[in-house]
This record gives C-alpha cells, structure tokens and sequence, in this order.
C-alpha cells in the first residue's frame, strides 16, 4: 500500500523573467515501509519537493496524497494538524526548543495535541535513541549527535505515516553521523517505519534501499537498491 | 501547564532582561493609571465632603473637573504603553521567530502560535500588574499628599478672597474600583500590545518558519554611502547607518518609544513656560492691600433694543465711597485712596466719537450692536483731584482715557483710540436712551504712575466722571508692617455700612465686601498652575520611563537577534573596539532621529495649544531652546548608557560559541 503518492506535482518560484521552476511535474509514490533517499545537486528542488510533502508549502499543482488523504487541499492549521499526526520531521540543525528539555522536545507534537503522555512508549524511544541518561537536559547541554537523536525521538513519536529526513547527517562529523543514519535504519526495520532520506551525500544514500535522483526540479532516476 | 504558556514561560525565563523591561513598562503603566484613579477617587471625595453627596446644581461640571482630565491622562497613558508593549512584544516575537517555526513544523496551529504570544503577556502581567498596583497606591498617596498640601494653600487664599468658611480636603482616598479598574485597564493594554505581534507570528506560514526567514522585509533597494559620514564616524559609523537603513523596522521601535520620550518632555516644557507667562501677564507689579466692594448685579438682555442689560442691585455712591474713604485714612500711616467703576449702565454711539486711523477696526473696540462697552470710572475726591492736576483739567470736568490695549494674536498692544477733538460721547441705555456726556479733557499714560494708568486701563471707553456711581469700588494702600491691624480696622468699618450677615453675602445680601492683596488671586492661580506643573512633570517623567523600558527592550533585543552577525563581523577582522563603535554610532543615528521627530512634535504640540490660549491672554509661543537642549542632552545620555551597558555584556561573547548557540537557537 502507498503511504505517499506524488502525482504531476509542480512548484514555481518568483514570475515573469524571475520565474523559477523548483519542480516540474514531479510523480512518484512510497510503499510502506521503504527507506527511500533522494538525491541531488544544491538547486535540485530536493528541499523544495521536501516542502511540499512535508505540508510545509503549497505546491503550485499537482497532488499529495499522505495514508489517502489529499493534503494540497489542507488549509494551514488542518495541515498543522496534519503534520503533528502523520509526519516525522528531521532537519539538518535539529530545530529543537531550546527551552524544552530532551524529553519535552520528543513529546512535543503530544503537548500540542493536548494528549496525555504514554510513559511507556517514551521509555521505549529515549532507550532505542540512548538519550535515557540526557531525558532532562536542554538542547544547549547536548552534542550535536545528541541533538539529533532527539530530533529523531520527535518524528517518531507518533508513529507517522513517514519521516522526512533533510541532511539529517549535513551538520555532524562522519562517526555521530553514522549512528544517525544506523537509528533510521534501526526504526525503518524494527517499526516498520517508512523513511524519506533528502542528501546530497552518494555514500549516505547508498544505505536506503531505494535512491531518486532530482536534477532541475524532475526525477531523473528512480532505483532500487539490490543487496 | 500548556505547551504554549509553558513556552511563554521559559522564553520569559530565558530572556531576564528583556522580560524586566517589559515588566517594569508594564508595572509603571499600571502604576501611572493606579495613581490617576486614586486620584480621581480623591477627588470625588473631596468635592462630596466640601458640596454633599450630590454636588449641588453644579454637579455635572464638577464631575467633569475630575473625570475629563483623568480620561485624557488614561488615554495618553494607554497609547504610551500600547506603543511601548507593543514594540517589546514585536522584538520578543521575532527573537522567537525560530522557536515559532519549530511549533509549526511539527504540527503548532495559527491558535496555538497565537496563544504563546500572548500568554506572554499574560504571564507578564502577573508580575507587572499587581507590582503596578502597589507602586500606583504609593505614587497616589504621595501625589494626592503634595496636592494636598497645595490645595490647603489655594484654600487659605480662597478664604482670604471670599471672606466666609470655605472647606476642601484633599485626602488619600483608595477604591477597589480603582484597582480593579487599573488592573483591567492593564491587562487590556498588555493583551492589545501582543495581539498585534501574535497575529503576525500566527499569519507566518511553515515555510516561512522553516527558512526562519525574518518576517521584517529587508530593503533590497540600492544604499548609498555618505562620504561625510563615513570622515565623522569612520566605516564603523557608516556600517551603522546602513543597518538602520537595511532594517529600518528593527530600530524603528527604539526611535519611536526616544521620540515620544523627547516629545513628552519638550511639550510639557512649552506648556509650563506659557503658564509662567499667563501667570506674569496676571500678577501686579505693585500688590497693594486691596479693600474691595462689589454689588450683585442681574444680568440679562434687554427683549426691544437686544443690548446687555446688567441691572446693579446695590450700586456705592460717591457720599458713601469718599466717606468710607475718609474713616479707612483715619487709622493714619499711610494714604488710602480708592477708585470703582460701572461697565453695566452705558454703551457708546461709535459715531459720536472721530476715532484715529485703524483705531476702530481693533479687536474689541466695537461689540455685536456697532457700540463701545463704556466704563463710568470713579474716584475717591483726593485721588480725582491729583488726576485733574496731572492731566491738566479742571476739578468737576470729565476726563477720557484715551489708551485702548488690546491683545493682538498673542501680543499686548495699546493705540490711541480717539482724536483729541473728541468733546463729547454720546452714551446709551441698554433701553435705548441716549444722552451726551461732556470731555473735558484726556488721560495718557505719561500723566500718572504707570500702575494707575494700568488699572484704570479695562474698557473700550473709560471716562473718569467726578460723584459717579460705581458697582464696585476698591480702596487700595500700603499699610506695611500694619496690615493685620489695618486689615481689622477695615473690615470693622466695612461692617458699618455692608454687614456680612451670611455666608455667601454675594447671593444673599446683594453684596460682596473682601480685604485682600491685589495679587492674592494670582498667588491662588500661581499655586494652581504650580500644582499642575508638579503633577504633570511627575507624569510626563513616569511615561518617559515606560519609553525608556522600551527603549531597552527593543536595544537589548536587537543585540541578540544581531549576535550572529557580530560574531561575522568579528570573524572577517572587525576588531571589538569597531564593532562597539558600530553599535554606539547607530544608538547615536537612532537618538538623532528620535530627537528631530521629537522636537518637531514637541515644539507643535505647546505652538498649537498656544493658538488658544493667545486668544484670551497676550502670551506668545517660544520655542523651548535651553529645554530643548535639556531633553535631547537627557536622551541622549540615557541611551549612551544602556548602549554601554549592552555593549559591555557582548565583550566576553566568544565567537565560536556565539554562531554556534544561534545554531541551536
């Protein structure tokens, strides 16, 4: 079954003789489960394409269905909402609140839907990320790999439909970033969980087990990878 | 506690000391409207306990001396501290621009980015607004004390006037009504300052968050260097300007909360030179004791002619006025004389007089019916008789006073009205009877003493007529170090012919009798205007302080959302002692700037309320030069301190580490 399915989806930037095409009829669709990594130069539309499925942006056509559900149609809060219930983010630099302890950050999309806390399952993620020993410091006493690692706990906190990865290994030094790419894999196999890898890294992406190739706002290669 | 007032929170934690400034602005807000409404309570007591419980007829306009300028200062106070709020909660907002992105990212709604806002501000308040209430019960109790003080003096002189038991208290009076409504009023003004701000942050869409764009658009337009600028200040001054130029948003708060800041200060200046003024135009140079009769008079219009008819009810003769005369000069020492007048009987036929060149068209000189308002002038028989002397006329004769002074757009001006072949005025009733009344002669202002010709000098056409009646008469002397005893032998002959048999005689008995100096009226207004300089001062200062908490707010925060351009800076060589000259070069531009605004405003604002005033008094605008100075100098020296005092903190700063806390901010 399709967790996501991008059909035609275009994105352009600025108009007239400032127009930008960041994606040009981009269509292409995830099963769940997969670790899929997309691949491209700097100006690709890698991030844009990132936005668009992330709900992040409104593409300017095409189609973005998440678990069925169109989200282009979504208004801002419905797809806030969205977001928070179905998709896991991980950003290059974290993006953590740096007032909110490692604990308080992975839970975060929880407080925001107002639902009660399930220590259990908690318990569980900050064991897996080995962030047991850090669950009350803030982002400012952490490493760089810890950071992320909470960053991880976040986006899976709520079982999304998928994580969407952005260089999540761009601002760590190749051991820390290894162990980050080493937990995706740990939660792609053991829950199942689908993962979209945005890199420009040809080493990082060889670990996923489907590689889409962007240049200039289209796909120009869609392989799976044989092991 | 909820994600959004637990956020609020730790950004308020984080953030001590924009989060004191913005306490401190919101608890001298609070602080400011406590005091007025303490005040405003006060005096509603004061006037219940002086007029009862309904403030007799007059109610509506004693409760409108009360209510009208605590509104005005309610209002002024309000837009202050909205502005002020307002700008600390934007600078708060943008620094929080990242932390707002990440909620949105991971699933924050335009609700609960709003509710984060403004928790903010709720939480502030629960700091700011009772400290508020107890600095604002303070701040009244000392206020309504001073004003108390004062008041017993304007009662002492009023005393002095009226010459009758006349009773007001000004005593410390607090409400809950007060409180309640000074917290409510707070609380509004603080959910109104970071409505604005919350609704921006909310509207930001998640992309926009993610890039953690800035949500002040940058000027992309071309900036140019100043050559000038750049010989004063140095490329550190022009890097400066340029700043403020790129991000003319970010500082614009700064300049705003300075400009008001120097607006406030300069204006209250202007308006209490003007009262100086009005107060120096009012006073008499020679203050004599003054023993003065005055009769009721019905004021009214005559129904067939349409003139003023102004009956007087108990008018002094001239056997009576010289007679008491005589028995005020019997206590000895020193000379009493006396002169009265009656502007109620007559008008004067315009075309029975030839008037000088322009003289007619002057402001005044001719009422709504083509008439003059004429002045029957009498005076006690020696007094007349060294007049007659002096202005060279036969003792019996009429004698005009030929000054007209007049106030023209500010300015006391004083021309000779009539022609000297003026012999006669045709003088008419109000009934519209006419008859002629004789000149023998005229009065200029080199005759006599100028003090004399001054007060003589109240009317359109004055004419000195030797036995008129007068509706009221005053005997002046100088009896020196015997006034006292001199004020009881007056007030026992006065009771001879004008007992004082109740305490308002004026309504009662047709009459009023009062010993007093001439100035005691004055000193009553002077003591008023001196009241309303203290109180005003003491505002204008409260709310420059709110602009100043501003001021640090909006500074403090635009170092810290700049640390990561510094820290640039400081990468590609700029050494600490250029960046500090940068920061101090834009506070400079931004003071500058605040101090053009500011004294433009400031100077329009007494230059305005002038207009008015030069209308009833010759009191004309000047331009606050020394105060002027004064404030920028004070602004200025503010702001060279809190730039200092940021500065300072930046020096420990290590650059690494500052990009890198900008990271995980």
């Amino acid at each position: 079954m399709a967790v996501l399915e991008v059909k035609e989806l275009t994105k352009i930037y600025g108009e007239g003789e400032s127009e930008v095409v960041a994606l040009d009829h981009v269509s292409f669709s995830v099963e769940k489960g997969e670790f899929v990594a997309v691949i491209g130069a700097s100006g690709s539309g890698k991030s844009t394409l990132m936005n668009q499925i992330g709900g992040i942006d409104h593409p300017t056509s095409g189609s973005v269905r998440i678990d069925g559900r169109e989200i282009t149609e979504m208004d801002e809060d419905e797809l806030a909402i969205f977001r928070r219930r179905n998709v896991g983010m991980i950003y290059q630099f974290y993006n953590l609140i740096p007032t909110l302890t490692a604990e308080e950050n992975i839970i975060l999309p929880w407080m925001l839907d107002g639902r009660k806390e399930n220590r259990k399952k908690l318990d569980e993620i900050m064991k897996a990320l080995g962030l047991t020993a850090r669950a009350g410091h803030l982002p400012g006493e952490m490493s760089g790999g810890q950071q992320q690692r909470v960053s991880i706990g976040r986006a899976l906190i709520n079982a999304p439909a998928f994580v969407l990865a952005d260089e999540p290994t761009g601002n760590l030094d190749s051991k820390t970033g290894g162990e980050i790419m080493d937990l995706l894999k740990y939660s792609n196999q053991m829950f199942n969980q689908t993962i979209l890898l945005i890199t420009h890294d040809e080493k990082i992406a060889l670990q996923a087990d489907r590689i889409m190739t962007m240049s200039d706002g289209k796909i120009i290669s869609d392989e799976v990878i044989k092991r | 506690m909820k994600i959004t007032s637990r956020l609020a929170l730790n950004q308020l934690i984080r953030n001590r000391r924009r989060t004191a400034g913005t306490v401190i602005a919101i608890a001298l807000s609070t602080a400011l409207i406590t005091a007025v409404m303490c005040f405003a309570a006060s005096g509603i007591d004061m006037l219940k306990n002086a007029l009862g419980e309904d403030f007799n007829e007059y109610g509506g306009v004693y409760k409108a001396m009360v209510f009208v300028p605590a509104f005005i200062l309610t209002i002024l106070i309000g837009s202050m501290s909205v502005s002020v709020i307002s700008n600390i909660f934007q600078a708060s907002a943008a620094d929080r621009i990242k932390e707002l992105g990440i909620l949105k990212c991971v699933g924050g709604t335009s609700r609960q980015i709003k509710k984060t806002v403004i928790s903010e501000g709720l939480w502030l308040s629960l700091a700011g607004i009772p400290t508020g209430l107890i600095i604002g019960a303070a701040l009244g109790y000392a206020g309504v004390k001073i004003a108390g003080g004062y008041i017993d003096d304007i009662v002492e002189i009023t005393r002095s006037i009226v010459m009758r038991r006349f009773d007001l208290d000004l005593i410390f009076s607090v409400k809950i009504y007060s409180f309640v409504l000074a917290s409510a009023f707070s609380l509004m003004t603080v959910l109104l300052s970071a409505l604005r701000p919350a609704k921006q942050m909310s509207r930001i869409t998640a992309v926009e968050c993610v890039s953690f764009g800035n949500t002040q658009k940058e000027k992309t337009g071309k900036i140019s260097g100043n050559k000038f600028r750049k010989k004063l200040w140095g490329i550190e001054g022009e890097l400066g300007a340029r700043n403020i130029s790129r991000n003319k948003k970010a500082f614009k708060p700064a300049i705003r909360a300075l400009s008001m800041g120097i607006c406030l200060l300069l204006s209250t200046f202007g308006l209490a030179s003007q009262l100086r003024d009005i107060e120096k135009y009012m006073r008499s140079d020679k203050d004599l004791l003054m023993v003065d009769y005055t009769s009721l008079r019905n004021e009214g219009y005559n129904k067939e002619s349409g003139r003023r008819e102004d009956i007087i009810l108990h008018p002094i003769d001239a056997e009576r006025y010289n007679e008491i005369n005589d028995k005020l000069n019997e206590f000895g020492d020193f000379k009493v004389y006396g002169i009265g007048g009656n502007k109620d009987s007559y008008f004067v036929k315009a075309d029975s007089v030839s008037f000088t060149p322009g003289a007619k068209d002057a402001p005044g000189m001719l009422n709504e019916m083509g008439e003059m308002e004429f002045d029957m002038v009498s005076l006690t028989d020696e007094l007349y008789r060294s007049i007659c002397k002096a202005a060279g006329v036969r003792e019996g004769g009429n004698i005009l006073i030929n000054t007209y002074t007049f106030n023209e757009n500010g300015k006391k001006k004083e021309i000779t009205p009539f022609s000297v072949t003026t012999g006669e005025l045709t003088l008419v009733t109000p009934d519209g009877k006419e008859s002629s009344l004789e000149i023998n002669g005229f009065l200029d202002r080199e005759d006599i003493d100028e003090w004399y010709f001054d007060y003589l000098n109240r009317a359109a056409v004055m004419v000195i007529v030797p036995g008129a009646e007068a509706r009221s008469f005053q005997w002046l002397c100088e009896p020196g170090e015997k006034e006292n005893e001199f004020t009881e032998y007056a007030r026992s002959v006065m009771d001879e012919y004008y007992p004082i048999l109740s305490d308002d005689s004026y309504a009662d008995q047709g009459f009023s009798v009062r010993i007093s100096r001439e100035n005691t009226m004055v000193k009553a207004v002077n003591v008023m205007l001196v009241l309303c300089e203290v109180l005003l001062y003491g505002f204008v200062i409260m709310l420059s302080l709110i602009g100043f908490a501003g001021f640090i707010s909006t500074i403090t925060a635009n170092i810290r959302a700049r640390s990561k351009e510094f820290a640039v800076l400081k990468s590609v060589g700029m050494t600490g002692r250029s960046l500090r000259k940068m920061l101090y070069s834009e506070s400079m531009y931004c003071t500058m700037e605040a101090a053009l605004k500011g004294t433009v405003i400031g100077t329009l604002i007494p230059w305005l309320i002038n207009l008015s005033i030069r209308n009833a008094f010759p009191v004309k605008f000047h331009m606050p030069l020394y105060m002027a100075i004064l404030s920028i100098g004070i602004v200025f020296a503010v702001v060279l301190m809190i730039t200092f005092i940021e500065v300072r903190k930046m020096k420990g700063q290590s650059l690494i580490e500052t990009i890198r806390m900008d990271a995980v901010r």
